[in-house]
C-alpha cells in the first residue's frame, strides 16, 4: 500500500502509456480513435490548466482564447507559409505561452473575481479577433485544407497521430507531476494558500503566478495546435466562453490541485456527451445536473474527494523522517549579523484613512538581542511588525535592516536579506504536509531552475535532497519529525506554532520577528516556547517578540519598547517597563492599580443586588 | 449630430440592461460575496416565461408577473441549493460550478420546450420608432435605461426608508455585526437573491423586444452584465448602473464609428484596462489586509 | 446575592476553539438581573470569544449558556437578540456606511411590529442620554470619532432593548477623557436596571463601576470576587504583567 500510494503516479503513466499503445487496436475504426484523439488533446490542457487553477489558485475562465491562439498560429503558418507539423507545434506554443505573460501582468494587482473577468474579457477577445480578422482567420468559415501532419517528411497516419498526442499527453502529465513535486509545486501550493507567508519565505509571488499562466498557456497552445492537425479544419465556434467554462470544469470535476484530477475530469467531460446521447434532446439536461450532483456529493472533485476518503482509511504513509538531526547551527549556518544595529525605525508614520496606526515611532534593534514589542490592544504592534517585514507601506519615515535602508523594499526582499517573521494567527500552508511547509521556506536557496525541475536533472534531485534533509532537520530541531507527513491543518494548535517558526528558520534569518508566539498556547507549551526563543537568540538570531503573555515576554527579553495610540510610550529593560507609570496607565486605565484599594470602595459589597 | 443622439440614445438602451443585470450581480454579491453565473439564465427566464405565458392567451401584465414571479423563486431556490452550502468555506469556488451547472440545465430545458428559435416579444413600445433630434429609437429603448435608472433610484430609496433595505446595507458591510443587532443574515441572503432575479426577470422582459428571445439570449447578457458590475466596483449600486450604461453607450459608439466587428475586442479590452488601473473597479472599495 | 433568585445569564464550562486553539476553557460565569459585571484581563486571555459565544456570533466547542434559565448556546446572534441579551462588539463594528440614524433603526431591528410604538420614546431617551449623537443623526456614521461611534454602537445596541448588555473592550482605541464620559453613562444605565457584563482591559476604571468582576488569565478564569476585592489585588497585576521579574 505505501509503495502505491507513493508510485501511484508512475504506476498510472506506465498503464497509460500501455493503453494508449493498444487503443487504436482496441478502438477499432477511424471514428473511436478520433474522439480518443480528442479526448488526450483535451487532457493536456487541462493539466496544463490545472497548474494555474489547481495549484496556484488563480482561476482563468479565458483558457480558450490561449487555446484559439496556439490552433490558428499552427493554422495559419500550415496553410499560408507552409509550415510543418513540428515547427507548427513549437511556434503555437511559443505564441501562446507569450500571451500568457500579458496575461499574468494584471495579477500583480488584480484579485479573486475581479482577476476571472480579466480572463473572460481576454477569452472574448480572442473568440471576437478570429470572427472579425477575417482576411487572416476566414471569420465563420474558418480555416481549412490544414494539410496532413509529417515527422521528419513522412506523413503520419491516425494511428500515428494518436500516438504522437499520446506522447505528449505523457509527457504533459510528467511535467505536471515534476512540477507538482518541486519546489516551483510547493511555492505555488504556499501561494495559493498564504500570499502573504509565501513572500515572507523569500519567495516572489509575481514571478511564481507569471511562470504559471505561462505553463499553462503553453499546454493551451500546444493543445491548440494538435486540434488543428487532428481536425484539418477550425472555426470560430470551438474557442468560445462556453468552451472556456469546460475546460475549468474539466479541472475542477476531476479535483483541482491533484495530478491525476485533470485527466479524470478531461475524459470524463469528453466522453459524457457520447455517454448522454441516449438521453436525446435532454442531454445537456441531464450534463448539468450530473455537474451539480458531483459538486454536492464529491465538493473537491472525484480524485480529490477519492483521495480525501482514501486517506481516512490509509493515514499518510510514514516515510523516512530522520534527515541527519544536525544541531540548528550546522542546517541554517546562521553567521554573525554584521554591525551594531541590526534593525533601526526612524520616524516612522503610518496611517489607515484617517487613523494614525504609526506616529512617528523610533525603534532600535542591537543585534543579538531579543526584544520585546508591548502595548495594549491596538496599540500599532501588529502594525510596526507590517511595516518593518514590507507588507505595509510606510507614509512617512525610513526603516534600516543591517544597515541597508529597505524601506521601499517588498517582503520576499526582505526575506531573502535574512528577515524572516510568523504572524499573530499562524499563516501555515494549510493544506501541506509538515514537511512541505518547511521545504517550501528553502525556495529562494535554489540554484537549478525550472528546467532542473522538470527534467529531474541530477543537479536538480541532489538539491532537493539536500534541502529535504535540512528541512527534516528543522522539523528535529523544533520536535515535529513525528507529524512531518501529515498536514499542517491537522496538527495541534502549539504545533502549529513550532511549525510555522522552523518554517521561518529555513530563510537563515538574521533577524526574526515573533508576533504574539504564545497567543492561543497552553501553560506548558509556553514554557517550551520560552526555551525555544532563548535557544535561538543563542544561536545568534536577534529576535523581536510581539507578546501579550507578560511572563513570557518579561522573562526573554533584554530590551522592551512600549507602544501605546501608536506612539512609542516606553523603552528600556522588563523591570523598567514594568514599573513606568506610563505603562501602568496605558495597560490599566490610572495608575491606581498599584495603591491599595481605596478605603470608601469596599461599601461596594453593598451594592450587590 | 443625429447620428451621435442615435448612438447614445440605443447605447443608453442596451446598457440599461447590463445596469439592470450588473445590479442583480451586485446585490448577490452584497449578502453572499458569491458570483451567480447562472444569473443571464434569470432573463431569458423572465422573456421566454413572458412569451409561454402569452401564448397562453394570458394577459400582458399578468404574464409579466408571472415570469418575474418565476424567477423570484428561481432565484430563492438557486442561492439555497447552490450558493449557501458553499458559502461557509471563505475560499471556495464550488458555487461557481453549481451555478453554471444549473444554468445549463435552465439553458438547455428551456431550449427542449421552448425551440431553439429566438422569438420577439411583442411590445407595444416597439412597433413604431420615435425621432428625437434626428434619431430614430424605439420607445422600448428608452424605457429600459429610464427603467434602470428608476429601479437604482427605488433601490437608493429602499436602502434608507425601510428596516430591510438598512438590513441589506448592514449585511453587505459586515456580517458578523449585522447578526449582532439581531439581523437574519441566511434570510437577508434568501431575499437579496429574490430580489436580484425579479431584476433579472424583468431586464429579460425589457430587452426581448429589442434583441428576441431566445433559450441562449442570456450568455452574452450575463456575461457582459458580471464584466461591468466588476467594472463598475461590485461593491457599488450607483457604480454598477454608471458603468453600465457607460459601457453600452461606449459599444454603440464602436459599432457605429470603428465597426461592428470592433465592438467585443474594444468592449472587453477596455474592461481588462480598467481593472489594471482601478483593480477594485472604478467605484468599489479597497480592503486592506490584515495579518 | 438571592439564592432563589434566576441567574439573568448563566455560563457553565464554556470552551471555544477555533480549529486547533482553545480560546476559551472551562469557563462559568454568572450576571444576575440588575448586576454590573466587569470581565477583565490582558489581550488575548479569552474575554472576547466568551461575549462572542454568549452573542452566538461564534459556536462554542462546549459548555452551556441560560439566558433566564433558556438555553442559548449555539444559537445564530440574531435569536440571541430576540432573546434580551445585545452585545457591543470589539471595535464598534458600527455601519459605517450608513448614517447615525440608520445605524439607530438597526438597532431596533430586531423588536416586533407591536413594539415599534415604544421606539420614539427610547430614541428619544437615547439621544438625550447621548446628546452628541442627537446633532449628528443624518451624518454618515464612519465620519464620526472615536468616542461618537463608541457612543453610537452604545445606543444601538439599547434600542433592542436589551435585559443585559454587553460591552467589550469600550475603552480600545480612545483617550482617557472620553472614557470619563461613557462610564457614568453606563452607571447611570446599570442603575436604571440595565444589567451590564463589560469585558475591559482597563482594571481600575472596570472596578470601579461593578459590583463584581471576574479575571481572565490564559483562556480562563483564575480570580473572581467583588469589584473592592479585586482592586489593587496583587494578583490582578500578576495576571497582567506576569510574575515579578526583580
Amino acid at each position: 500500500m505505501m509503495w502505491l500510494s507513493r508510485n501511484l503516479n508512475w504506476l498510472f503513466a506506465v498503464v497509460a502509456a500501455v493503453l494508449i499503445l493498444a487503443m487504436p487496436d482496441i478502438a477499432g475504426n477511424e471514428y473511436a480513435l478520433r474522439f480518443y484523439t480528442l479526448m488526450l488533446i483535451y487532457t493536456i490542457l487541462a493539466l496544463g490548466l490545472n497548474v494555474l487553477v489547481g495549484y496556484t489558485g488563480l482561476v482563468s475562465l479565458g483558457q480558450a482564447g490561449l487555446y484559439a491562439i496556439g490552433a490558428y498560429t499552427a493554422a495559419i503558418l500550415a496553410t499560408r507559409l507552409g509550415f510543418g507539423f513540428v515547427p507548427c507545434l513549437i511556434l503555437g506554443m511559443v505564441f501562446a505561452g507569450s500571451f500568457g505573460i500579458l496575461l499574468a501582468y494584471p495579477t500583480v494587482r488584480v484579485r479573486g473575481v475581479y482577476l476571472a473577468v480579466v480572463t473572460i474579457a481576454f477569452g472574448i477577445i480572442v473568440e471576437n479577433i478570429a470572427i472579425e480578422w477575417d482576411s487572416l482567420t476566414g471569420s465563420w468559415v474558418g480555416i481549412s485544407n490544414v494539410p496532413k501532419p509529417t515527422l521528419l517528411g513522412l506523413p503520419l497516419n491516425h494511428k500515428m497521430y494518436f500516438y504522437i498526442v499520446g506522447g505528449c499527453a505523457l509527457a504533459a502529465f510528467a511535467v505536471n507531476v515534476n512540477i507538482m513535486n518541486s519546489r516551483f509545486g510547493r511555492a505555488m501550493l504556499a501561494t495559493s494558500q498564504s500570499e502573504i507567508a509565501a513572500a515572507s519565505l523569500g519567495i516572489n509571488v509575481t514571478a511564481l503566478r507569471t511562470l504559471a499562466f505561462v505553463l499553462s498557456a503553453v499546454t493551451a497552445g500546444a493543445a491548440g495546435v494538435l486540434y488543428v492537425f487532428l481536425n484539418k479544419y477550425i472555426s470560430p465556434d470551438i474557442f468560445s466562453f462556453s468552451d472556456s467554462i469546460r475546460f475549468l470544469l474539466m479541472v475542477i470535476l476531476g479535483g483541482a490541485g491533484t495530478t491525476l484530477g485533470p485527466v479524470v475530469g478531461a475524459g470524463a467531460l469528453s466522453y459524457l456527451p457520447e455517454l448522454l446521447q441516449q438521453f436525446g434532446e435532454w442531454q445537456r439536461f441531464v450534463y448539468g445536473a450530473l455537474l451539480a450532483i458531483v459538486m454536492f456529493v464529491l465538493p473537491r472533485g472525484i480524485v480529490g474527494s477519492a483521495a480525501d476518503i482514501l486517506h481516512r482509511f490509509f493515514p499518510a504513509a510514514r516515510r523516512e523522517t530522520d534527515g541527519d538531526k544536525r544541531p540548528l547551527g550546522e542546517i541554517v549556518s546562521i553567521g554573525p549579523a554584521g554591525g551594531e544595529v541590526c534593525l533601526e525605525a526612524k520616524d516612522l508614520s503610518l496611517h489607515f484613512g484617517g487613523l494614525a496606526a504609526l506616529n512617528n515611532v523610533n525603534a532600535q534593534l542591537s543585534s543579538g538581542e531579543i526584544h520585546g514589542l508591548i502595548g495594549p490592544n491596538g496599540a500599532g504592534k501588529s502594525t510596526l511588525l507590517n511595516a518593518v517585514s514590507g507588507i505595509y507601506r510606510v507614509n512617512s519615515g525610513r526603516v534600516f535592516f543591517l544597515g541597508v535602508d529597505t524601506t521601499d523594499m517588498r517582503s520576499h526582499q526582505l526575506a531573502r536579506r535574512g528577515l524572516a517573521r510568523t504572524f499573530q494567527n499562524t499563516e501555515l500552508f494549510q493544506e501541506m504536509t509538515v514537511l512541505d511547509n518547511v521545504w517550501a521556506g528553502f525556495h529562494s536557496d535554489y540554484r537549478t531552475g525550472l528546467f532542473g525541475a522538470i527534467l529531474r536533472l541530477p543537479s536538480y534531485r541532489k538539491e532537493e535532497e539536500k534541502h529535504r534533509r535540512a528541512a527534516l532537520d528543522l522539523l528535529n530541531f523544533v520536535g515535529l519529525t513525528d507529524y512531518a507527513y501529515e498536514k499542517a491543518k491537522s496538527l495541534p494548535f502549539g504545533f502549529q506554532r513550532k511549525l510555522e517558526i522552523a518554517r521561518a528558520l529555513a530563510v537563515r534569518p538574521k533577524l526574526l520577528l515573533l508576533d504574539e508566539p504564545a497567543a492561543g498556547l497552553t501553560q506548558s507549551e509556553i514554557d517550551d516556547l520560552r526555551d525555544l526563543i532563548i535557544q535561538l537568540s543563542d544561536h545568534g538570531i536577534t529576535i523581536v517578540v510581539v507578546e501579550h503573555h507578560m511572563e513570557l515576554v518579561m522573562a526573554i527579553s533584554s530590551q522592551m519598547t512600549v507602544l501605546d495610540y501608536g506612539e512609542v510610550i516606553a523603552k528600556g529593560t522588563a523591570a523598567e517597563v514594568q514599573e513606568d507609570p506610563k505603562v501602568i496607565e496605558a495597560y490599566f486605565g490610572s495608575p491606581e492599580m498599584l495603591a491599595p484599594p481605596p478605603e470608601e470602595r469596599l461599601d461596594d459589597a453593598e451594592r450587590e443586588p | 449630430m443625429s447620428s451621435v443622439v442615435q448612438y447614445l440614445l440605443a447605447g443608453l438602451g442596451i446598457g440599461g440592461i447590463y445596469a439592470l443585470v450588473a445590479l442583480g450581480f451586485h446585490i448577490m454579491w452584497s449578502s453572499a460575496k458569491a458570483v451567480n453565473f447562472a444569473h443571464g439564465d434569470t432573463l431569458m427566464l423572465g422573456a421566454v416565461l413572458t412569451i409561454v405565458f402569452l401564448d397562453f392567451g394570458l394577459p400582458m401584465s399578468v404574464a409579466i408577473a408571472l415570469a418575474i414571479g418565476v424567477s423570484v423563486i428561481f432565484g430563492v431556490v438557486l442561492e439555497r441549493v447552490a450558493i449557501r452550502p458553499f458559502a461557509a468555506q471563505a475560499r471556495s469556488i464550488g458555487w461557481m460550478l453549481t451555478t453554471i451547472a444549473i444554468g445549463i440545465m435552465l439553458e438547455s430545458y428551456a431550449t427542449i420546450s421552448f425551440g431553439a428559435f429566438a422569438r420577439p416579444l411583442p411590445s407595444p413600445l416597439a412597433e413604431k420608432p420615435v425621432i428625437i433630434l434626428g434619431a430614430g429609437v424605439f420607445p422600448q429603448e428608452l424605457l429600459i435605461p429610464l427603467a434602470a435608472v428608476a429601479i437604482v433610484g427605488l433601490l437608493y430609496f429602499f436602502q434608507r426608508r425601510t428596516q430591510l433595505g438598512r438590513a441589506m446595507r448592514a449585511v453587505a458591510f459586515n456580517r458578523e455585526a449585522a447578526g449582532i443587532v439581531g439581523i437574519n443574515v441566511t434570510r437577508i441572503a434568501m431575499i437579496s437573491f429574490a430580489l436580484a432575479s425579479a431584476l433579472g426577470g424583468l431586464s429579460g422582459i425589457l430587452v426581448a423586444p429589442v434583441i428576441q428571445a431566445s433559450a441562449t439570449m442570456g450568455l452574452l447578457l450575463g456575461i457582459k452584465g458580471f464584466a461591468v458590475a466588476i467594472i463598475g466596483g461590485i461593491t457599488s449600486a450607483p457604480g454598477v448602473v454608471i458603468a453600465g450604461l457607460l459601457y453600452g453607450v461606449i459599444e454603440k459608439f464602436v459599432d457605429g464609428y470603428i465597426s461592428t466587428a470592433a465592438r467585443e475586442a474594444v468592449g472587453f479590452s477596455i474592461v481588462i484596462l480598467v481593472l489594471m488601473i482601478w483593480p477594485q473597479g472604478l467605484f468599489g472599495r479597497k480592503e486592506i489586509v490584515k495579518v | 446575592m438571592n439564592e432563589r433568585a434566576q441567574p439573568l445569564l448563566e455560563v457553565n464550562n464554556l470552551c471555544v476553539s477555533y480549529g486547533q486553539v482553545e480560546a476559551v476553557r472551562d469557563v462559568s460565569l454568572k450576571v444576575m438581573q440588575g448586576e454590573f459585571v466587569s470581565i477583565i484581563g490582558n489581550n488575548g486571555s479569552g474575554k472576547t470569544s466568551t461575549l462572542k459565544a454568549i452573542a452566538g456570533v461564534v459556536k462554542p466547542s462546549g459548555g452551556s449558556i441560560r439566558i433566564q434559565g433558556a438555553e442559548a448556546q449555539g444559537l445564530a446572534a440574531h435569536r440571541v437578540v430576540g432573546m434580551g441579551v445585545s452585545l457591543i462588539p470589539e471595535g464598534r463594528q458600527i455601519f459605517s456606511d450608513q448614517t447615525v440614524d440608520d445605524n439607530l433603526m438597526l438597532g431596533a431591528y430586531s423588536r416586533r411590529r407591536r413594539d415599534l410604538d415604544s421606539f420614539d420614546d427610547d430614541f428619544q431617551k437615547i439621544l438625550q442620554l447621548f446628546p452628541v449623537l442627537a446633532e449628528r443623526r443624518r451624518q454618515i456614521a464612519g465620519s464620526l470619532s472615536g468616542g461618537e461611534q463608541q457612543m453610537l454602537a452604545l445606543a444601538r445596541g439599547l434600542l433592542s432593548r436589551p435585559k443585559l448588555l454587553m460591552i467589550d473592550e469600550m475603552s480600545l482605541g480612545l483617550a482617557p477623557r472620553v472614557l470619563e464620559t461613557l462610564f457614568p453613562v453606563l452607571e447611570r444605565l446599570n442603575r436604571e436596571g440595565l444589567a451590564i457584563l463589560l469585558v475591559e482591559q482597563l482594571a481600575t476604571m472596570a472596578l470601579k463601576v461593578a459590583h463584581r468582576g471576574y479575571v481572565f488569565e490564559n483562556s480562563r478564569i483564575t480570580i473572581s470576587g467583588s469589584a473592592s476585592e479585586l482592586a489593587g489585588n496583587k494578583q490582578v497585576i500578576e495576571a497582567y504583567f506576569g510574575r515579578r521579574t526583580n
